[in-house]
């Protein structure tokens, strides 16, 4: 790495090559008001052209500026260390064979000493080395499929990741994990749950919250909670698998069409919506919570339905929403708007004369909640009455996000208005449910007393 | 001096510590007394300390590779002990940014000011641009695993006893939690003073004696008080003492609960020093060196699986196992003086206690202090399965299979040591100036740069802001109370407290003179806080008012105290009745009433009934009258 690829630039790259100093030079650097000893690290490239940074024999980092630098005397060079070689793993027949595809995200996530910041960038094979427990469950084959974040993940790797498991489904393996990031993971666990129908191996979606240069990183256990499943579990369908509660107890195991991201920095932050988790997973168990799901089968017989419709938007409705919103995506060619609709499923009524337009341009438009809990319902209201009469398609409980997802995959096969309906409303991997258990809405409120009891005794 | 002769400590001479090398330095820490946490918004309290929790949460921590891809020695150590952190948690001072659910708020800049603001009163140069980084602490005392702290300023020093004492570090970084219990796999947390900003001041070893360090702790103390911006609970000033001797090792000892501890504790450790520097020439004449040191080990389930002596018998009764270090050439040494009271075993079984979790003692037998644990003919046996000689020594330990596995290494790891020398550690300090192993001294490599905050640039105008609201600094108050002529005791009180500036203040407002308005203000301040008045709601103009009324003549000096009580209590309207002295009438009523209160209660001590009588006169006259009046009085009407 040289001075400019490590970020420095102007006045302070002037003075580094003046004293011929270069990124990771051990040096004695003397100021106007003291001296310094230490390494010059990698600057941020977002930083000003003012400072040098080094990192001190204590191991502090300081920035020095550069206009108070009388001096600057090259002691050595430090070296930077390759990445460790991977010892290689001898195949144990006894032991199941999983396959753990990379696709970005935190979780695949190395510091960036250049920026400073968290950049996608772990080797997946990094991942067992650094976390052998891993081993202990299966026979792992690795693969980095992408390397972006949650927020850049689009059709193309959405289609690349469902071929991708079509194909380890077919070449044997006994599960598969997708290492992702955590932002947009129910986006495609639901499509995978769509484009691979009735899989016959547990294919567990896996992402941190911590990136995994932190001792007290989740990216280790939710690896080994995921690594487990896929491995041992009898639950042959697309989930998302994450850490529970607080404390490092146990991981849950939820479905992929029911899973939403509900914290934006929290452990603990994939929840089930509108029903319970399929399953608790600790180092030593998988324990169903659940029965009604998709058993684990010798056979390769799946159904593969890799579709995709890019003209498609997701828009959350509020007061004061103009029709403008909706003129604009008629205007740009869409094919189909999902709506997270008020309350029951409601818009304001300045829109209804967009959407009739939309909904006779042939636009397909859905109908979803934006409480996330509960069920489209517009017949309570005239005005729900008056927004179906529209062309709007109530989407039952399905999750804004989820709905999204299977209007794309349900519009990249068709667009004929009934089959998209039939399509849309027939229940295919559980993201309809025909019942909300009373144990299927639990949001706590702190400072009620016997919550306040409850979460003493629960270690959260 | 001669190692074969150790001098008591009370022989110890300056010119001793001189021979021997003696050098100790300080890691000073201190909580600074600020309103919020140092990145969070959770409120930094007044009194942190408090076992009160709602909830407790459980973690477990890893070592990561960082900026070097090494792993620091004492990382690796923590991650092989295995231990489930339990943290406590009392959700009024503790967010979710104290579990690591949430990225860092931006630093506390109060904070930073006073880090800033110390930096030079310790004539430290702040850095330019500041960096915060994460110290990884996988003890558990950081539920995020890491520490977030920041080196603000460098090369400072404090003038002691004619010299500069080098001050290398000043650091700002949040406090950990506060271990409580560590037994086995599980550790404990209180996490009462998580978070809390606190400053970290490194002083290069450049103190000579053990009683010196202890006085240049006490004035660096002085210092920390007179800066009038942090924190005096007990408990939010603490200090490692590092201490080493020619040809000996840096050791940090965490723990020392009293300054006054300093001097033992250091000369136990010059002790503990020259003992392992013996030990190790011992060895070389028996010829065990690095190279040449060699163990063995045994399981000795056949040997002792009937024994009768309690914890190996209850061990494997719980399916623990029994093992065996040989140790060849050793004999004798495992009873080798280290510290008072302490032998080269005890190195061993702290070490195990704290790296393989055997925290139940005694957990080794060693075979040069064998008598009344195994039998004799149980001991026969271990010396012919093990085929031990009687020049050699050996250790018998017990435990889970993967903590024997551990604390046979360990013995192994640690006796090899010996013939190093002394090993580099952090050690605790013991209640009787002994200490025992914490863990390995950590390194510069457990440190690693923070991602999720920016570099702090410090601007000119920041700096200068500082400088030109920089308090006087302890020498600076001292050198004025000595030209105010305020008597010594009171000149240090006054120096160090938070109403320094306050008294300096009156004096020159109201042209009083200093001695007089700091006696008085001290003294009144004291008698208040002794009857639990919070002094914070008490406004600088109030007690200007009051002083003022003392001023021109309204009220007695002995009323101030009682004047401003008045107002503590809210109870401002009754002021007016302190305002005139009391009448010959009211201190004989006084009196009366004073001697019905002695004659219906009982005195401890009757020789003092004159002086208990003026007393309560005094309190219920509540300073409306001269002490000395009374006294007058009370001789005059006494036999009345």
């Amino acid at each position: 790495m040289d001075l400019v690829e490590g970020g420095y630039k102007g006045l302070a790259l002037e003075i580094l090559k003046n004293f011929g100093i270069d990124v990771w030079s051990e040096v004695k650097l003397k100021t106007q008001e003291t001296e310094f000893v230490g390494i010059v690290l990698p600057r941020s490239q977002k930083g000003d052209d003012r400072h040098i940074v080094l990192k001190l024999r204590n191991g502090y980092n300081v920035g020095i500026k550069v206009d108070k630098i009388l001096s600057i005397e090259l002691l050595g060079q430090k070296e930077t260390k390759p990445t460790t070689n991977f010892r290689e793993r001898l195949h144990d027949p006894r032991k199941p064979t999983v396959k753990l595809n990379s696709t970005g995200g935190t979780i695949a996530s190395r510091l960036d000493y250049r920026t400073g910041a968290v950049v996608p960038a772990f080797e997946p094979e990094e991942l067992y080395e650094f976390i052998p427990e891993i081993t202990n469950f299966c026979n792992l084959h690795t693969e980095k499929l992408y390397s972006v974040l949650s927020e850049d993940i689009g059709p193309k790797e959405w289609i690349g990741i469902a071929n991708a498991v079509a194909r380890d489904i077919e070449a044997g393996y006994h599960g598969i994990v997708i290492a992702h990031g955590t932002d947009t993971m129910h986006f495609t666990s639901s499509l995978l749950s769509f484009m691979i129908q009735n899989p016959p191996i547990p294919i567990v979606m896996v992402g941190s919250q911590r990136s995994s240069d932190r001792p007290a990183s989740d990216a280790p256990l939710n690896l080994i909670y995921s690594v487990k499943t896929a491995s041992e579990s009898d639950i042959a369908e697309v989930t998302v698998c994450a850490v529970g509660p607080v404390s490092d107890s146990y991981g849950l195991l939820h479905r992929g069409t029911r899973v939403r991201k509900m914290h934006s920095s929290h452990r603990s932050t994939f929840r089930t919506i509108g029903d319970i988790p399929l399953a608790l997973v600790s180092k030593e168990k998988i324990t169903p919570l659940r029965k009604d799901y998709n058993r684990r089968r010798k056979d390769r017989a799946f159904n593969a339905k890799i579709t995709f419709e890019e003209k498609v938007a997701l828009i959350y409705h509020y007061p004061n929403m103009k029709p403008d919103v909706i003129e604009a995506l008629i205007d740009n060619g869409y094919k189909g708007i999902v709506i997270a609709g008020s309350g029951l499923g409601h818009v304001n009524n300045q829109l209804y004369p967009a959407l009739k337009k939309a909904h006779e341009k042939g636009i397909f438009i859905l109908m979803t909640v934006q409480t996330l809990w509960g069920y489209v319902q517009m017949y309570v209201y005239e005005t729900g009455r008056e927004i179906m009469s529209l062309g709007v398609v109530p989407a039952e409980n399905m999750l804004p996000e989820t709905a999204y997802m299977k209007l794309c995959w349900t519009l990249g096969q068709t667009t004929n208005p009934e089959q998209v309906k039939e399509i849309m409303l027939t229940p295919i991997a559980g993201e309809i449910t025909e019942r909300e258990p009373t144990n299927a809405y639990l949001i706590f409120q702190g400072g009620i007393p016997e919550i306040e009891e409850f979460i003493s005794k629960l270690r959260m | 001096m001669n190692f074969e002769k150790i001098k008591s400590f009370d022989e110890m001479t300056d010119s001793d510590y001189q021979a021997l090398g003696f050098r100790a330095g300080f890691e000073f820490h201190q909580q600074l007394e600020t309103n919020r946490k140092l990145f969070c918004r959770c409120p930094a309290p007044g009194q942190p300390y408090n076992n009160k929790f709602h909830s407790e949460i459980v973690r477990t921590m890893r070592p990561t590779p960082g900026e070097t891809e090494e792993i620091d020695p004492s990382i690796l150590m923590e991650y092989r002990t295995r231990k489930e952190i339990h943290y406590r948690i009392n959700r009024d001072t503790i967010c979710t940014y104290d579990l690591d659910q949430t990225p860092p708020f931006e630093i506390n800049y109060e904070a930073l000011d006073i880090a800033l603001q110390l930096c030079f009163i310790f004539n430290a140069k702040p850095v330019d641009e500041i960096y915060v980084i994460r110290k990884h602490q996988l003890d558990g005392s950081v539920p995020s695993g890491f520490q977030r702290s920041a080196l603000i300023g460098v090369e400072g020093s404090v003038k002691f006893k004619g010299k500069d004492i080098a001050i290398s570090e000043i650091i700002l970084e949040e406090d950990t939690a506060r271990k409580i219990n560590d037994v086995h796999h599980k550790r404990t947390f209180y996490t009462d003073r998580l978070g809390i900003p606190l400053v970290e001041i490194v002083t290069k070893p450049e103190l000579q004696t053990p009683t010196e360090a202890m006085e240049f702790c006490e004035l660096l103390r002085n210092y920390l008080l007179a800066s009038g911006r942090v924190r005096r609970e007990s408990g939010a000033f603490r200090f490692d003492l590092s201490v080493s001797i020619t040809d000996g090792t840096r050791m940090e000892i965490k723990g020392i609960d009293k300054i006054r501890k300093i001097p033992i504790v250091a000369y136990n450790e010059v002790v503990r020093q020259l003992n392992l520097l013996r030990l190790r020439a011992e060895l070389f004449k028996r010829g065990i060196s690095p190279e040449t040191f060699s163990f063995r080990t045994y399981n000795l389930y056949k040997v002792l699986k009937n024994t009768n002596y309690f914890p190996i018998a209850r061990a494997l009764e719980n399916g623990d196992e029994v093992h065996c270090v040989l140790l060849p050439h050793w004999a004798g040494l495992l009873k080798w003086n280290t510290q008072r009271y302490s032998v080269f075993a005890q190195e061993l079984s702290d070490r195990i206690r704290v790296l393989a979790c055997l925290t139940d003692l005694p957990n080794i037998i060693a075979s040069d202090i064998i008598d009344n644990t195994i039998s004799r003919e149980e001991i026969d046996k271990t010396i012919k399965f093990i085929g031990a000689t009687e020049e050699d020594a050996f250790v018998i330990v017990w435990g889970s299979s993967d903590d024997v596995k551990i604390a046979i290494d360990e013995i192994a790891n640690r006796a090899y040591e010996a013939t190093l020398g002394i090993p580099a550690e952090t050690r605790k300090a013991l209640p009787d100036g002994t200490t025992s192993f914490e863990r390995y001294l950590p390194g510069p490599n457990r440190l690693y740069p923070d991602t999720d905050l920016p570099t702090i640039i410090v601007e000119p105008a920041r700096i200068e802001r500082i400088k030109i609201t920089k308090p006087e600094d302890f020498a600076q108050r001292m050198k004025w109370c000595k030209e105010q002529q305020i008597p010594d005791e009171l000149a240090k009180k006054l120096a160090l407290s938070k109403h320094y500036q306050l008294v300096k203040e009156l004096a020159k407002e109201l042209e009083l003179s200093p001695p007089f308005v700091a006696k008085v203000l001290i003294g009144s301040f004291q008698w208040l806080e002794r009857r639990g008045y919070n002094l914070q709601e008490l406004s600088v103009e109030k007690v200007k008012e009051i002083f003022r009324f003392y001023q021109e003549g309204k009220i007695l000096d002995d009323g101030i105290k009682y004047a401003l009580e008045l107002i503590l209590k809210g109870k401002e309207q009754y002021l007016s009745s302190l305002l005139s002295p009391a009448n010959e009438q009211e201190i004989l009523n006084a009196f009366n009433h004073a001697k019905v209160t002695i004659k219906t209660t009982v005195i401890r001590h009757p020789d003092k009934l004159k002086e208990i009588a003026i007393s309560l006169i005094m309190e219920q006259l509540r300073g409306r009258v001269k002490g000395g009046l009374i006294k007058q009085f009370v001789e005059k009407n006494w036999d009345r």
